[in-house]
Order: C-alpha cells, then structure tokens, then sequence
C-alpha cells in the first residue's frame, strides 16, 4: 500500500510560542514586546548573534533565519530580539506531535535540524510527520483531513504550511519551498509515482533536497539551482563532485529509496477496564472488581510515574445506561491501598440493576511525581493521615463537603467569609486577615452568624437608640447592656437596588447572652426601620 | 494541689504510688476534696481506666472536679438549650485554646457544624479570629444532617495529626441505646489517636462521654449589680458562662460561672452568685428564667435513660 505522508511546517513556531507568552504573562511582558515590532530569536553562534527564528512580521520585512542580528538590526532598527529556546521548541513540537495523533497513529516532530555547532541550520525549520495512509477516510479524504488540520492549527494561532506526497523527501520540499497549488497536488493524483513527483519537484530549489548550505552554494557555483536542473544528469559524476548525499536525497524524494521515521510511542491511557462475558449482579463481586481496577489503575500510576487528583469509576449496566461516580483525592496520589479504601464503599452505590456489562476506572488531573521508596518502619506521618481523612471524608461525604474557612476585603458581614476547598499548605484567612485588617478586627464580630437575618419585634426609642427589648423565639430579652451602633452602608456599586444602611449593635440580656442585631434603614432619611438578629456573641 | 500546675499530667501507675499518709502530714494545705481526688484516682489507677494525659483548665476547684483536669484523647458533651449557642460555641472555643496550647502548632482542628440554614447559624471567621483561634486551622465538615456527621465522628477521631474535633449535634433525636453506642465507639477512637473530642448540642440523655457539661451564658456582673446601676458604655465585655459540669469520668458534679480571658488564655471563676442576687421581677412566662438550679436539672432527670434500658444496652454491647 502506498504510504501517504502529511509534512507540516511551522515557519514561525518560536516566535509565535514568545508572543503568546507574552500575551498570557504579566503586563509588564507585554510592555516590552509590542506588537507591532518585528521579533527575532538569535543564539550565539562564532561570537556573532544569528537569528534562528522570525515572526511573520519580520519575515515580511526580509529578514530571514540564519541573518546576522546586526545585518538585521540595519534592515529593521525596531525589531526586538529574544533568546532562542530550542528546548521548549522541541517541547512544542512532541505537543503537537501527540495532538496530531487524532489524525493517524503515526506521528512524529521533525525538529530543526542543528549543524555541528548547534545552531540551527538556516533554511530548517520545525516540521512534523504524519503517515495517514489508511487514516484520511475517517476525516472524510485527505484534503478534508488537510483543511481541517489547517483550521484547527491555525485557530491555535500557528502559521502551518501543510503538504502531502507518498514519500517523506517530498512532503517536505513541498511544505517549505512549493506554492500552494502544488502542495496538495498529490492528494488530487491517483497513486503517484516517481515521474509525477518529479513533475512538481523540478521547479523547486536545490535547498528543498534537505542539502546542506555549502553543497547548495557548491551547486550554485556549478550552474545547477533547480530540482529539474539535476533531474536528467548522470549520477556518478554528480555523486563524485558533490557528494552522495545529493543522489541519496533525490532517491528518498522521488521513492527509488524507502525512507520512513520514527513515530513517537502513544500515550498510555490512564485507563483500567473490565469486560465481562455475563453481566455481574452480586455485590461481592462488584466490590472485587472495584478491588482489581484500583490496584491496576495504581499500577498503571505506578508505571508512569504518575499521580492522580481525581479518579473516575465507570459502570455500564446491560440496558445500556453509563454511570459514573467521581472520587476527589486532596493530593495527588497512586497509593493502591488508598484507592481501595476510598473506593469501599463505592460498590454499595452501585445498583446493578440487570447487571453490569462492564466496568472501568480512569485517572484524571494527573502530575507527574516521583516515586517514593517507603521506608521500613515507618509510621504514616501527620500530614499524610490528615489528607487522607479529607479525602474519606470527601468521598464519604460528597465533593465540597471538606471546606477551608476563607477571608475577603468586604464590610458587608455576609460576605467577609466564604468557604473554599482545602489547601492544607497555605493558612488563606491568616494572610487575609493581614492584608485586610480593617474589616475583620475594627469592630467586634459575632462567632455565629445566622445565614439569613432573623426579623425582630423590638422595642427601642427613635431615632436612634438600641433595643430595650425583643422577642425571639416565642422569648422576650430584656436588655441589660448594649453598645454600637456601627454603621455598614451597603456597597452601592454592586448592592441590588433598596438595599439599605445597617446600624449594629452588640446586645446582652438579662440572661448574659449576646446578640449582634440590626436596624436596616435611617429614620432620619424617613426609612421605616427594621430590626433583625444576625448573629451571637460568645 | 501542686500538680495542677505542672502542664500537662501523665498519670500511670508508678505516679499514683505516693501515699496518702505523707499528704496527711500537712492537712492544713490539703482540702477534703483534694484527698478525695487522691483516692479516686489511685482506685482509677488501679482500675487501668486513667493513664490518660489531663489538661488543667487553670482553675483550681474545676481542674479537682474533674480528677486533675479536662482528659486529653477523650471525648466530651457540651449542652446548651436553643438559642445558647453563642456561649456553647465560646466555652468550646475556651477549651480549644487550652488544648491548643498543648498541642501541635500546625495540627488542624476538624469542626463539623450545625447546618448554617439551622437557627444557630454559621462559624463566622471573623469572631473566632477576635478569641485567637486562626479560622484558617478548621476544617470544615460541611453536612447538613447532624446524624452524617456523628457517623463520620468515629473515622475523625481514628485520625492522628489533629488538634481536636468538634461535631456539632444541632437537633438530632436518638434513643440512649443509640448514644451509648456512639460514645463507646467514639471513645476508643480517640484514646487510639489521642485526639480530643467536643461534642455541642442540645442536651439529650447521652451518657457514656468522659464529661457532660452544661453551658448558659451569664452576665459577667452579679445580677443585683447590673439591677442598681447602669454599665458604662465602654466597659469592656467580658466573656462569662455559667458552666455546670454534671458528670465527669473519676470527678464529681461542679457548677459555677467561669469568666475567659482570650488574651492571656486564661479561665477563672467568678464568685457565686447568692440568692439576693436573683432578679426581683423576672418575667413569669419565660420556662426557665434562670439557667441552673430548677429547670433544666429536671428535666434532664426525665430524659435519662432507665435502668431496664441501660441494662439492655449493656446486654448488646456484650453481645
């Protein structure tokens, strides 16, 4: 079967990766990198800067990868320079080898290929492989594979120049040096062979050989700049006088010579699953079920070096319904016994009903973390048994039940605290608490605090006093003591429309206990006033 | 009563050898209930029953009362009728400092509350913050149904690493049969953690905790005081509860009203209220105009479990 290769080149890809940076960073990033500059990334090379990669500005304005950054800078006084990163380019591009893998099974990155200085050479770039002979009818044919490619990389915010031929060689002479009418001219042909790949090749440079800088230059000085110029010559002298790279490369172009590459392994799937032959009813062996995918799913962690934050138990009855039950951990973990034992009682929330068809358990949220040699004898630490505690309570109780108390830079009472969930590294209401002194320790504060105010009947003197009694529960309080008001005025820049100013007072009854009550309203404003309990002193 | 103040006191069996002739040499130094508490606790001793640590609360006839001080890696009731919640709340929030102090500075506390939709209302941070406890060390068990949270209460108490735990029970009802169980389990979790529990709530007929105490709030002047004349506006506002410890492990009932300083951490006992001192006109319909004496001890006497129920109790713990 013939093979059927995408290339895809991201002319701009480094400089593209500094701008979305710079757009996603702090503001003073963005400061520095305006957008209307050319951007150039350069690497050191023989003690002069050479640019590496451009963005598509500076490409427009003619300074090209392999330039000295001074002949640049005389081209472009405005262009702003960065380092180039080739790690986090090669990093780029394994992402988008794996993102390519929705398309085929065999991807991998072409990186820029370095001369023996490292520095990349001038006319590479970063590329990526695709094999989709046998893939592109599920996208509906390759050039519905190809435009939906494009789409896709291009709402990402990458310029891509993608192109298809049978052999790799070709793909990526047509990716970087074709017009766009010739680069998918392979996808319109039925099988293609060497005397059509030779057709669209001929008209392009020698550079589009994959041919290093000098034997390109050595060519030139020869008369021999096309493809088309060496098509027809005799080979021997052509491989004595420059070397047998040129005739190697013309073979893998035009498919005399196989040429392939190494596709990156796939992920593995964070995914144990059980298919059952019979539906599964009873309980025990649900519950062993459960027992065996949570060891091999911490197996699998195990293996890869991962931990997981959230676990997903699958169930698909035989009536077809698919169930899942989510379990929330508070650190990332592969701790099999901890996954059983969160998992205990999962088997009981499971109605079988007909019976399960199958079952599966999946690891979500995962980082990567390093294994861990438990030691001999040593007993589970402090903090390990707490975060343990929050996730049986968690999975006990339901996700958001295990809340951390946390503070806001707000007057209004109701809304000076909320609950968040638990970070058990960092304590957020004492940092709160500094930065937002005002609100929180200015004025003496209830230790309970009733969710909605409680209406009051009251008896106190106009216009201002406090109560000198109210009637709560079915219970008169007489006042023995009290002190306020503290005046709360609504936020008037969010607050729904007639919300009013509150007046609090602290309140003791006879009995000794303390209230904190309200007026809500100013009659000096002729606000009928009310009266409500919100909360109670120690 | 030296060793109230020595921390925390680690009671086994070689502290209990000193005899008791010895303290009998300087009787004057020694009250009868100090004696008594000797005795108790080498009986206690004796049993296996008290090699538990004891926090002193700092005050001298309490700390006697419950057997040298509040037992550590135990767990305690605390009561208050509705609408006491603001001083049942305070108390616990009194004993937590007192625990707090002894223990580890990061460990967190695990408060489960009532149902903030409830009448008692929500944890509000910033109160708890005003009496020194950093709000930032609870976690909060958020269930609405109070009897979810006692059953989560045996697994947080099998944790290590925690300050305390607190559970509040806001109106559940349950047979004596049901808290008996409860509290056994509870128990042995937390003498296995030695995490001290509170448990706050409306009193119900529960027995079996290591100390059951009764919270009403108290002012912090004598009654007749606050009659005859009227408190400047910006006194301070002193923490005050009347406190009745009615049933303590190896102790003895005692009730008095404790004042708390949250600043220095320290609880003393105010002078007991006399009988002049009750309010000449308190209003007739209120059930229980006075926290103490009459009403609530009565009708805690008709809650209490009978002996036919205990006795069964008994028979299913063994079974």
């Amino acid at each position: 079967m013939q093979r059927v290769i995408i290339h895809a080149w991201f002319p701009h890809l480094a400089a593209e990766r500094v701008r979305r940076a710079a757009r996603h960073a702090a503001s003073d990033m963005v400061a520095d990198l305006p957008s209307g500059a050319p951007l150039v990334l350069t690497s050191a090379c023989h003690g002069a800067d050479l640019v590496d990669s451009v963005c598509r500005l500076a490409a427009r304005h003619g300074l090209r990868p392999g330039m000295r950054l001074a002949d640049a800078r005389a081209l472009r006084p405005d262009l702003v320079s960065r380092d180039s990163d080739m790690a986090a380019d090669a990093a780029d591009l394994l992402h988008l080898a794996r993102w390519a893998r929705r398309y085929c099974p065999l991807t991998a990155p072409a990186p820029a290929t370095t001369d023996g200085t490292g520095a990349a050479v001038a006319h590479d770039g970063n590329g990526l492989w695709l094999d989709i002979a046998g893939a592109a009818h599920l996208k509906g044919g390759i050039r519905a594979l190809l435009a939906e490619m494009a789409r896709s990389l291009r709402a990402a915010g990458l310029t891509v120049r993608l192109a298809v031929a049978p052999t790799c060689g070709a793909a990526w002479a047509l990716a970087r040096y074709a017009p766009a009418a010739q680069r998918h001219a392979c996808a319109r042909m039925e099988s293609p062979g060497p005397r059509q790949l030779a057709g669209l090749l001929a008209g392009l440079p020698l550079a589009a050989l994959r041919l290093d800088g000098t034997v390109c230059t050595a060519m030139a000085a020869a008369g021999l700049r096309r493809v088309g110029d060496i098509l027809g010559m005799p080979r021997a002298p052509l491989a004595s006088r420059f070397g047998s790279v040129v005739t190697a490369q013309l073979d893998a172009a035009l498919g005399h010579v196989n040429e392939s590459f190494t596709p990156i392994a796939p992920p593995r799937p964070l995914l144990s699953l059980r298919n059952f032959a019979e539906p599964v009813l009873a309980p025990e062996d649900i519950r062993a079920v459960i027992e065996q995918l949570a060891d091999e799913t911490a197996a699998i962690l195990q293996q890869t070096g991962l931990a997981t934050r959230r676990l997903q138990l699958g169930w698909q009855r035989v009536d077809g319904a698919v169930l899942a039950r989510d379990l929330h951990l508070s650190r990332p973990s592969r701790d099999a016994a901890g996954f059983r034992r969160l998992l205990a009682d999962a088997g009981e929330s499971i109605s079988p009903e007909f019976g399960l068809e199958r079952m599966w358990m999946e690891a979500h949220d995962c980082s990567p973390q390093a294994p861990v040699t438990p030691q001999f004898n040593a007993g589970i630490s402090a903090s390990e048994s707490r975060a343990s505690l929050i996730d049986r309570l968690v999975a006990r109780l339901g996700h958001g039940a295990v809340l951390h108390m946390k503070a806001r830079d707000c007057w209004q009472p109701e809304a000076a605290q909320y609950m968040a969930y638990p970070d058990m590294e960092k304590s957020g209401f004492t940092d709160a608490m500094n930065a937002a002194p005002h609100c929180l320790t200015a004025a003496p504060r209830p230790i309970r605090l009733l969710a909605h105010p409680h209406r009051l009947a009251v008896v106190a003197l106009l216009p201002d006093h406090p109560p000198a009694q109210f009637v709560w529960q079915r219970q008169t309080h007489r006042i023995v003591r009290a002190s306020g008001p503290e005046r709360i005025a609504p936020q008037w820049w969010t607050a729904a429309g007639g919300t009013r100013t509150r007046d609090y007072f602290r309140l003791q009854d006879e009995q000794g206990a303390c209230f904190w009550v309200y007026r809500e309203g100013l009659p000096e404003r002729g606000e009928d006033p009310g009266w409500f309990l919100h909360g109670f002193f120690a | 009563m030296t060793h109230v103040e020595s921390g925390i006191n680690p009671v086994g069996p070689e502290a209990m050898i000193p005899d008791i002739y010895k303290q009998n040499q300087h009787d004057e130094d020694v009250s009868r209930h100090g004696c008594f508490d000797r005795l108790r606790r080498d009986v206690a001793a004796l049993d296996g029953r008290m090699a538990t640590a004891r926090l002193p609360l700092g005050v001298e006839s309490l700390d006697s009362a419950l057997a040298g001080g509040l037992a550590l890696g135990r767990v305690h009731m605390l009561c208050g009728r509705p609408g006491h919640d603001g001083a049942l709340t305070g108390f616990a929030v009194a004993l937590l400092r007192r625990i707090l102090a002894q223990t580890d500075e990061a460990a967190p506390i695990v408060w489960c509350p009532a149902a903030a939709a409830g009448g008692s209302g929500m944890l509000y941070a910033a109160g708890l913050a005003a009496l020194g406890l950093d709000p930032g060390r609870l976690l909060i068990v958020d269930s609405p149904s109070p009897g979810v949270r006692l059953a989560a209460l045996e697994d947080i108490l099998r944790t290590e690493g925690l300050a305390a735990v607190i559970v509040e029970y806001d109106r559940v009802s349950q047979s004596s049969d049901y808290w008996m169980r409860l509290a056994r389990r509870a128990q042995l979790a937390a003498e296995a953690s030695g995490v001290t529990g509170l448990l706050l709530g409306w009193p119900v007929a529960a027995s079996g905790f290591d100390s059951l105490w009764h919270i009403a709030p108290a002012c912090a002047a004598s009654p007749s005081e606050t009659q005859s004349q009227h408190t400047p506006r910006h006194a301070p506002w002193h923490l005050c509860w009347q406190v009745e410890l009615r049933h303590a492990r190896g102790g003895r009932p005692w009730e008095s009203r404790l004042s708390w300083n949250a600043h220095a951490n320290r609880l003393c006992e105010l002078p007991r209220a006399t009988a002049a001192d009750a309010p000449l006109d308190a209003p007739a319909m209120l059930p229980f105009a006075r926290p103490g004496r009459n009403g609530p001890r009565l009708q805690l006497r008709e809650l209490r479990p009978s002996k036919v129920a205990a006795r069964g109790t008994a028979g299913q713990l063994a079974g």
